[in-house]
C-alpha cells in the first residue's frame, strides 16, 4: 500500500513537471509573439533584396529570407497571427459549443444522439469544408480562416461538455449532496461546474494546438491569411519554392509549429488526465 | 446489430443532407458567372443521379472533372491508411513490449513529437531528403494509372507517407497503452491464475481487447487522414481532388467548388460510417452504448 502510493505520487510529480513545461513554453511562445505588436528586430514587412537569402549572422540571427526580410521578425508576426486564429476560433467554438454540450447533456436522449452522432461523421471536415466555402464567398481572409476553424471546435467542445456533465451528474458525491438537501443550482455551482469547467479548459488547450495546426496548413494552400499579413502556414507557403536553396526557411517556421504544439498538447493531455482522475477518484460504487 | 446500423445510416443520411445543403445555401448567396444551378432539391436530385451539372471550364461537366481526380485521391488515402494501421500498430506494439523501457520511452517521445507535426510540413521535409539523398522515389508530380501502374504507386507513395506519419503515431500511443493496460487487466491475470501461460494468456484475452480500443482511436485518425490528404496534394504536385476544389476557389466556379465538395463530404462520412459498423461487429458494448 505504501509502495503504491509512493509511486503515485512520483508519477503525479513527474506530471506537475511536464504540466509546468507546457505551460511555461506555451507563454514563452506567446509572449514572443506580443512582443512582436512593440518591437521586432527588423520591421516585419521591410524589403531588403540586396540582403536576401542570407544565412543566420550576428545582424540577422536567423537569416533573411528570398526578398531579404528578416526571418526572426517575420516568424514572431507569424507567431502572433496564429495565436490570435487559433484563439478566435476557440472562443467561437466555446461561444457554440458549451451551450450544445450543455443541451445534449440534459435535454434527453434525441437531442444527445443528434449532437453525438453528426459530430462523429464531421470530425474534421468542417475546418476544411467551411473554410473552402467562406473563401469561395467572401474571398481567403484571416477571417474566414477563424470562423472556418471556430465552427469545426464546436463539435469538440459540445462533446468534451456533455461528457464531463454525464459523468459528473452520476457521481457518488453528487447524489451525496443531493440527499444531504442541496438543491439544483447548489448541485450544479458547487459539484459540477468546477471538474466540467476543468474539463472544458483541457479540452480548449487541445483545440488551441488543433488550431495552430489548421491555421498552418490552411493558409498553407491559401485559404487563409493573406500578404502583406504573415503567419506560419503562409511563412511556409512563401518557404516552398526556395526550400532547396534555403532548407532554413522551411525548417524555422516548421519546428516553431512543432514546438508550440507539443507544448500546448503537454498542457492539455496533463490537465485531462487530473481531470480524468477526479471523475474516476473514488468511485467505488457501479458506475 | 441491425439497428444499430440502421441508425447509424439515419445519422450518415442526415449529416451528408445538412452539409450539402449547407454547401447550397452558402454557395447560392453569391453571385458570380458560374453559380450553383437550380434549388436544393433539384441540385441534390441531379447529383444523386451522376449529374453535377455543367462548370465553368466551356465543354467540361462538373462531374467529367471530378472524375479523374479520384483516382488520384481515393488510391492515396487508402494507402495512407494502410500506412498509419502498420506504423500505429507495430510501433505501439514494440513500444509495449517492456513497459515503461529505454525502448518505450524513446519511441513514445518519438510519436509524440511526430504526432504534432503538420502533414504539410513533413511533406515538404520529405522532399527534401528524396531530393538530397533518396533519389529513387519521385520528389513529386503524378504518374497516370493507365500509363504505368507501379510509377503511379511510387508517386503516391512518398505523400501517402507523410500523412499517415502524425496519424500513425497518434494511434501508436494508443496502442501502446492499451497494449499495456490489457497485459495488466483482470482478465489476463485470471486466465494466469487459471494455468494459462502468460504468452497464451495474452495472446487469448489481451490482444482482441487491445485491438477494440485501437480501432476506437483509429475513427478520428481516419478523417484527418482524409483531410490531410487533400492538402498534401498541394505538395506534391498531385492532381487530385484537393487541388481540384483549391484551383475551383481561385477561379469562383462555384458549381464545382458545390459538387467537389459534396463528394469530398460523402468520401468522408461514408468512412467513418464503415468504420462505425466495423468497431460495432467487433465491440457488442458500442452497439447500445454507441455515445462512449
Amino acid at each position: 500500500m505504501t509502495e503504491a502510493s509512493g509511486l503515485r505520487r512520483s508519477t503525479a510529480d513527474a506530471n506537475l513537471m511536464l504540466l509546468r513545461v507546457g505551460v511555461v513554453a506555451s507563454l514563452l511562445f506567446l509572449l514572443l509573439g506580443f512582443v512582436s505588436i512593440l518591437w521586432t528586430p527588423y520591421p516585419a514587412g521591410s524589403l531588403d533584396v540586396a540582403a536576401a537569402m542570407q544565412d543566420p549572422s550576428g545582424v540577422h540571427w536567423l537569416g533573411t529570407d528570398q526578398l531579404g526580410r528578416d526571418v526572426l521578425s517575420l516568424m514572431m508576426k507569424g507567431i502572433l497571427t496564429s495565436f490570435v486564429v487559433a484563439a478566435v476560433a476557440v472562443a467561437i467554438g466555446a461561444l457554440i459549443g458549451l451551450p450544445l454540450g450543455l443541451g445534449a447533456a440534459l435535454l434527453g436522449p434525441y437531442v444527445d444522439l443528434a449532437v453525438n452522432g453528426v459530430s462523429t461523421y464531421l470530425m474534421a471536415l468542417p475546418a476544411f469544408v467551411m473554410a473552402v466555402l467562406l473563401a469561395a464567398l467572401f474571398g481567403p481572409s484571416a477571417a474566414t480562416l477563424m470562423v472556418g476553424i471556430g465552427i469545426a471546435n464546436i463539435v469538440s467542445l459540445a462533446l468534451a461538455t456533455r461528457h464531463a456533465v454525464v459523468k459528473t451528474s452520476k457521481h457518488d458525491y453528487v447524489a451525496a449532496a443531493r440527499l444531504a438537501g442541496a438543491s439544483g443550482l447548489d448541485l450544479v455551482r458547487h459539484h459540477t461546474m468546477p471538474i466540467v469547467a476543468r474539463a472544458i479548459v483541457a479540452q480548449g488547450v487541445a483545440q488551441l494546438a488543433f488550431g495552430i495546426i489548421a491555421e498552418a496548413t490552411l493558409s498553407y494552400v491559401g485559404l487563409g491569411v493573406q500578404p502583406p499579413a504573415t503567419s506560419l502556414g503562409l511563412l511556409l507557403r512563401d518557404a516552398q519554392p526556395f526550400s532547396l536553396a534555403k532548407p532554413l526557411l522551411l525548417a524555422v517556421p516548421g519546428v516553431v509549429i512543432l514546438l508550440i504544439v507539443i507544448a500546448l498538447n503537454l498542457t492539455s493531455a496533463q490537465l485531462r488526465d487530473a481531470v480524468a482522475a477526479d471523475l474516476a477518484g473514488d468511485d467505488s460504487g457501479p458506475a | 446489430m441491425l439497428r444499430f446500423t440502421l441508425r447509424q445510416f439515419a445519422v450518415l443520411l442526415a449529416t451528408v443532407l445538412i452539409t450539402a445543403w449547407l454547401i447550397h445555401v452558402l454557395l447560392s448567396a453569391a453571385a458570380t458567372a458560374h453559380p450553383i444551378p437550380g434549388s436544393f432539391i433539384s441540385w441534390l436530385g441531379h447529383i444523386l443521379l451522376g449529374d453535377f451539372g455543367p462548370s465553368a471550364t466551356p465543354g467540361r461537366s462538373v462531374g467529367a472533372l471530378i472524375a479523374p481526380r479520384l483516382a488520384v485521391t481515393v488510391p492515396l488515402a487508402l494507402i495512407s491508411m494502410l500506412i498509419a494501421g502498420l506504423i500505429g500498430t507495430g510501433l505501439g506494439s514494440v513500444a509495449a513490449l517492456r513497459p515503461d523501457g529505454l525502448s518505450d520511452r524513446v519511441l513514445v517521445v518519438l510519436a509524440s513529437i511526430i504526432a504534432a507535426a503538420p502533414s504539410f510540413w513533413l511533406g515538404m521535409v520529405l522532399v527534401l531528403a528524396v531530393a538530397g539523398g533518396l533519389h529513387w522515389l519521385p520528389p513529386g508530380g503524378f504518374v497516370p494509372w493507365q500509363q504505368n501502374i507501379s510509377g503511379a504507386l511510387l508517386s503516391l507513395l512518398l505523400p501517402a507517407l507523410a500523412v499517415a506519419l502524425p496519424a500513425g503515431c497518434t494511434i501508436a500511443v494508443r496502442v501502446r497503452d492499451a497494449v499495456v493496460a490489457a497485459r495488466r487487466s483482470s482478465y489476463v491475470l485470471a486466465a494466469r491464475a487459471h494455468g494459462t501461460s502468460e504468452t497464451e494468456a495474452f495472446r487469448r484475452d489481451g490482444i482482441p481487447a487491445a485491438m477494440l480500443s485501437v480501432l476506437g482511436a483509429a475513427l478520428p485518425q481516419a478523417a484527418a487522414i482524409m483531410l490531410g490528404t487533400v492538402i498534401i496534394e498541394n505538395v506534391f504536385y498531385l492532381p487530385g481532388l484537393g487541388r481540384l476544389i483549391l484551383d475551383a476557389v481561385g477561379a469562383r466556379d462555384l458549381a464545382l467548388v458545390g459538387g467537389a465538395l459534396f463528394v469530398l463530404v460523402v468520401l468522408v462520412s461514408g468512412m467513418a460510417f464503415l468504420l462505425q459498423v466495423g468497431v460495432a461487429l467487433a465491440d457488442p458494448r458500442r452497439r447500445d452504448g454507441a455515445t462512449g
